[in-house]
């Protein structure tokens, strides 16, 4: 796919057009990306496709290698790995907690032990989610206004 | 579960054990047998006791994390292969006169005692630190909401 980028003056919006043959799984990802940094990720839930505010994630889980998200209620699968939505939602609030874990610490209400030095997060709708022992330190890292 | 941190939970679970072992031997050793004088050597039996008392941490790992419940029911049969080990030493160590019936009850409460407290120690140790970061999830929030 061959790529252009046309500078343009600041009084005209900017955009952003994918010019394909068929809609494939590269085009797919793509898309999923710039959404991603719009504040939105694709989603698919029973066969519909649907865009969830990053804000509303409460955490992602890898799962015998497809992608889920989980909201308050509800969860989707993401057409993504979970490295590649770790990338693009670095800076925001989002950690890594677990191998297959990534976790937004905006929806955690409080944290408490889980023993073998590892934690359990209660998420503000009652979910729990453990905190890997190898991962603490990047939480407390974070938490005390490092990365995420 | 990496070795690594296996290893890392082995160790820190070792030293409490050696010092709550010692404390062990030393309620035992008064209570039952408490003329006995003992050479150098016997500094060596809570080290050598508290590494069978590890040996569980190597099995029973899944990959995938596992909730608190089925982390506790994990320290029960853990608990009980301990047991069983240690058991297994007092019947064959001629030094233990395993023939008395109480001295072998009070080994296994003690070897119970001493796993539940080595659990109560490694939570306080982990409560500490679970309300060291509720502090700092708190300012976290805030900063994030500014």
């Amino acid at each position: 796919m061959e790529l252009r980028i046309k500078k343009i003056p600041p009084e005209e919006a900017e955009v952003l057009e994918i010019r394909c043959h068929k809609l494939t799984d590269d085009v797919a990802e793509i898309i999923s990306f710039v959404k991603s940094r719009q504040g939105q990720l694709s989603t698919e839930c029973d066969g519909q496709k649907r865009e969830i505010p990053i804000v509303d994630v409460f955490y992602a889980e890898s799962v015998d290698n497809r992608l889920f998200i989980y909201t308050a209620k509800e969860s989707y699968e993401v057409r993504l790995r979970l490295y590649e939505l770790e990338e693009m939602l670095k800076g925001r609030t989002f950690l890594r907690v677990q191998k297959g874990v990534l976790l937004n610490l905006m929806k955690i209400r409080s944290i408490r032990p889980a023993l073998g030095g590892r934690y359990t997060a209660l998420l503000k709708n009652e979910e729990e989610v453990v905190i890997s022992r190898k991962y603490v330190t990047d939480l407390k890292n974070a938490l005390k206004g490092g990365e995420s | 579960m990496r070795i690594k941190e296996r290893l890392g939970e082995a160790f820190r679970l070792y030293f409490i054990l050696v010092t709550l072992i010692t404390v062990l031997l030393m309620v035992l050793g008064l209570l039952f047998d408490s003329d006995r004088t003992f050479g150098y050597e016997v500094f060596v039996s809570p080290l050598v006791y508290a590494a069978v008392g590890v040996i569980p941490v190597f099995f029973f790992k899944p990959d995938k994390e596992i909730s608190m419940k089925a982390m506790i029911l994990r320290r029960v049969i853990q608990e009980l292969a301990v047991e069983a080990a240690i058991l297994l030493i007092v019947f064959n160590a001629p030094s233990i006169p395993s023939e008395r019936t109480e001295v072998v009850i009070a080994i296994a409460a003690g070897v119970l005692v001493v796993f539940v407290l080595a659990m109560i120690v490694e939570y306080i140790f982990e409560l500490t630190q679970a309300n060291e970061m509720n502090r700092y999830l708190e300012e976290y929030h805030k900063r994030k909401q500014e």
